[in-house]
């Protein structure tokens, strides 16, 4: 299924995720509101997160094989080297062969919107990190 | 990007609170306008599901 260029694909985006995008929009500042962009055959969402006193402008891109693919979330702001952080600012936030139901991106449940708050929770852990050198939350087998 | 940390009550609030939702399955709730962390819950408030995070999935 392509996200952009097949049925099922549009039908996910007008029903599901842009109504999510849109609901997360509403009553928030202009500068913390999601901007979708396309990129090729991927869609990408910008947008700024601030768990405590520091803004992070974070990006999350649906690929095409997006909902079947988890989205991708990568921090555009510096940060320091921490645990849970990949390659590019990619933040790991998903393990799909985890044998742990909430450890695993499910496309049945899930849109874009939860992969914002994810980072969030993330960001939140990396506040926290940052000040005690210890990750929060014990990580999931 | 010039770093503010949290103090330490904010530190132990926020630290509470995400083991809170890891653990209890509590809810965090952020702040309409800024996403700030705005404490937590044991139940969403209607105006507020789509910002507060309860059964989001993760790793850790």
């Amino acid at each position: 299924m392509g996200l952009l260029d097949s049925e099922s694909g549009k039908r996910r985006l007008l029903c599901v995720e842009v109504p999510a995008i849109e609901r997360y929009n509403e009553g928030r500042d202009p500068a913390f509101r999601i901007q979708v962009t396309r990129m090729g055959t991927a869609l990408v969402l910008r947008y700024v997160l601030k768990p405590g006193h520091n803004r992070y402008s974070v990006e999350t891109r649906l690929p095409s094989s997006y909902p079947i693919v988890p989205p991708e979330t990568r921090v555009v702001t510096p940060l320091k080297h921490c645990p849970h952080l990949l390659e590019g600012q990619t933040l790991c936030l998903w393990r799909q062969g985890s044998t742990r139901e909430t450890s695993r991106w499910d496309a049945a449940r899930f849109t874009s919107v939860f992969a914002v708050l994810a980072a969030w929770r993330w960001l939140a852990c990396y506040e926290i990190w940052h000040e005690t050198g210890e990750w929060p939350l014990p990580e999931a087998k | 990007m010039d770093f503010r940390p949290l103090d330490e009550l904010e530190r132990k609030q926020l630290t509470n609170a995400l083991r809170g939702n890891a653990e209890q399955g509590r809810v965090l709730l952020l702040d309409r306008r800024d996403t700030s962390f705005a404490g937590s819950a044991d139940e969403v408030p209607d105006e507020e599901v789509i910002s507060a995070i309860r059964s989001v999935p993760c790793h850790y």
